[in-house]
């Protein structure tokens, strides 16, 4: 079908009144929480006082939209449990910038040095990961303000990634889940749980079933179940409404292009059918 | 002097990969050790790309090409970054302003073009013409409508329908693609170890 | 209400001009575009260089003066710039090394055998039964080099079906990656910056 440009322009001023009139006027429809994403919040319900959480913020802007919201929701579940340390890394340059925005939120009562540290980034992707899971200090010697990893408490209890309780691997792309898993889990036996955007869905489920991944939250319907789980509602649940209409709209919009090619082909003379490709 | 560069990849690579099979106290220093080197050399790499970017368009600013305005826009956005990132610091509040309201919003935006793209895809190429084609429209479709609440919505069955596909026919292909491209890639290590692979440049 | 917040005015009109290519490609749209990449190029410079602080420069003042190596052989990465391209060769060597190493380490582990092991599963289920079997053919498609018996070409054939459906999946997500996005800079436009969101 060829496209005018006034064509194209209606399609996107269409497409954008119907992501942004759910968000305007919010339609209350029922979210069910899937059994990976119950799975991560049964993992943090089950940590014990003393124990360390390392959270990778490895997305940029361009996937971060998504993953955020389930971010500070998870943070928030591991911040209400008592005596949790959590430590931030990343393997993506923008990572930091996103773990500052995530500590932000900590509650009132929370002590950085004790109970969270954000260690910044180390370039190198995968063998970055594999550094950092066999010597903690060694790869960080000091954290994002240049404090030495001697000054802060939370560091003096884990070496190794044997020392970690749980993994949460944030990320859109690569360094991954399966890298943490290659890494952390096969080597020094880490759970890893995953918090991805929805692309990076199919392929990380064969590492769910096979029990390398101990979690999986995907895309923006993650963060809105693990927001329903804790209680916490955020940008998850908000958008909600207008990933059901963007859904909506694209299916109708194929339909419409193959009811309409399927009426043109039966109109056409039997001359000027073309046989099916 | 071929033969060095081999050589030197062949050491790096066995000392990285044995510390993962035997439990040498040296090779396993060796091996940590050699990971650190890994980042110091991958952040000089990183400032490589930068200065190649910079050198080209430079050279566009020089030369006076019709896009030099363009050329300018974007080494004075490096140079401020970087500049204000190494001296000043990337957790300074100056820098952490300009990161939350010049770099996030213009990745968003950016980024999520390619969504107008397949809105406008949707209304012209997205057609079902044989049974590949078919099946991956259908199977998108539930993907698609099981990953939001107005599935539910439209019948109970499309989540559960949608579970059913990424759990075991996904995971089933996913899986195979996943073993073929790990062998695949012990054969590449293998053959970049030995220097079967040439490095050009 | 709209705000008064400058940052918020800032992010707003950098993304209405980044929208601005949905009208028509534009100056103000290429400007922004090039400005992007130069930020985020030098954002990850200033990155780089806190590495090369954090494990480089700071440990070698301190004493570990091994880390002279490193730092000369990634310095060698610059050699083109005098002339000397084939120097940068040395530190290539290095971390091709590590990664092939780190390669050889971990994939036949992680990605193989424990892949392997998760599909030898009881067949006690449909799904178990269809998972295995799907694997299979799977693998049998990327059979290019062996005899293609019989059982083979029809395992292959299988394998295409298992994998149209995973294409389908992968294509569902994708279609939704943009998304998300969207919504982000319309609760930017639309909340953030002219408040007419519900709160």
């Amino acid at each position: 079908m060829t496209m005018t440009a006034n064509t194209r322009r209606l399609i996107y001023v269409l497409f954008v009144i119907a992501v942004a009139a759910p968000m305007v006027r919010p339609v209350p429809m029922p979210l069910m929480v899937k059994q990976e994403t119950r799975d991560l919040y049964t993992r943090i319900e089950q940590l014990k006082p003393g124990d360390t959480v390392v959270m990778c913020f490895d997305y940029s802007p361009g996937t971060a939209t998504d993953i955020h919201a389930a971010a500070v929701a998870v943070f928030h579940h591991l911040m209400r449990r008592p005596g949790i340390g959590v430590i931030g890394v990343a393997f993506v340059a923008d990572g930091p910038q996103f773990a500052e925005q995530t500590f932000a939120t900590a509650p009132p009562g929370k002590k950085y040095g004790f109970d969270l540290v954000n260690l910044g980034y180390r370039a190198g992707g995968e063998n970055a990961i594999a550094a950092f899971s066999q010597d903690v200090q060694k790869t960080f010697p000091a954290d994002i303000e240049g404090t030495p990893a001697g000054r802060l408490p939370l560091l003096s209890k884990v070496k190794s990634a044997r020392d970690f309780a749980l993994v949460i691997e944030m990320s859109g792309g690569t360094p991954g889940p399966a890298e943490w898993i290659r890494q952390a889990g096969q080597p020094y036996g880490a759970a890893i749980g995953a918090i991805v955007t929805t692309v990076m869905v199919p392929p990380n489920l064969a590492y769910l079933q096979s029990k390398q991944l101990a979690a999986l939250l995907y895309g923006l319907r993650g963060a809105a179940e693990y927001e329903t789980l804790v209680g916490r509602p955020g940008n998850g649940l908000a958008g909600m409404g207008s990933q059901s209409a963007a859904a909506v709209f694209i299916l109708l919009a194929v339909a419409i292009n193959n009811i309409r090619r399927l009426v043109l082909r039966r109109r056409a003379l039997p001359s000027e059918r073309r046989p099916a490709q | 002097m071929r033969q060095v560069y081999v050589a030197i990849t062949l050491i790096v690579t066995l000392l990285v990969a044995f510390d993962g099979y035997v439990r040498v106290d040296v090779v396993t220093k060796a091996a940590a050790e050699l990971k650190n080197w890994g980042i110091i050399l991958s952040a000089f790499a990183l400032g490589l790309a930068a200065l190649g970017l910079f050198t080209l368009h430079l050279g566009r600013i020089s030369r006076r090409t019709p896009e030099w305005p363009y050329s300018a826009a974007l080494l004075f956005g490096l140079v401020w970054f970087a500049g204000a990132g190494t001296f000043i610091g990337t957790t300074s509040p100056g820098y952490v302003f300009y990161y939350r309201n010049l770099l996030q919003p213009i990745g968003n935006a950016v980024f999520s073009l390619l969504m107008f793209y397949i809105v406008t895809a949707a209304f012209r190429s997205f057609t079902i013409n044989k049974w590949q084609s078919a099946t991956i429209l259908i199977t998108a479709a539930f993907i698609m409508l099981g990953s939001v609440p107005v599935g539910e919505v439209i019948w109970k069955g499309i989540p559960e329908i949608s579970g059913w596909i990424l759990r075991v026919p996904n995971t089933a292909g996913q899986r195979g693609i996943i073993i073929g491209s790990a062998i695949g890639g012990v054969a590449a290590a293998l053959r970049t170890a030995l220097g079967l692979e040439r490095m050009r440049g | 209400m709209i705000t008064k917040d400058t940052g918020v005015w800032l992010a707003a009109l950098v993304t209405l001009a980044t929208y601005s290519y949905l009208a028509k490609e534009n100056p103000l749209f290429r400007m922004i575009e090039h400005f992007y990449v130069g930020i985020a190029s030098g954002h990850a410079v200033a990155m780089a260089v806190v590495n090369l602080r954090d494990l480089g420069t700071r440990p070698l003042l301190g004493g570990q003066f091994i880390v002279v190596v490193p730092l000369l052989l990634g310095l060698l990465f610059y050699a083109r710039y005098l002339r000397r391209p084939a120097l940068a060769r040395l530190p290539l060597a290095v971390l091709t090394g590590i990664g092939a190493g780190t390669a050889l380490r971990s994939l036949p582990g992680a990605s193989v055998l424990a892949q392997l092991r998760a599909t030898i599963v009881a067949f006690n289920s449909v799904d178990n039964i269809v998972l295995a079997l799907g694997v299979v053919s799977v693998l049998s498609y990327f059979l290019f080099t062996t005899p293609q018996w019989r059982a083979v070409r029809l395992a292959s054939d299988l394998g295409k079906v298992f994998m149209m459906v995973t294409f389908g999946a992968s294509f569902g997500a994708t279609v939704f990656a943009g998304h998300s996005l969207i919504v982000g800079s319309l609760e930017l436009l639309l909340g953030r910056w002219l408040g007419v969101l519900p709160k």
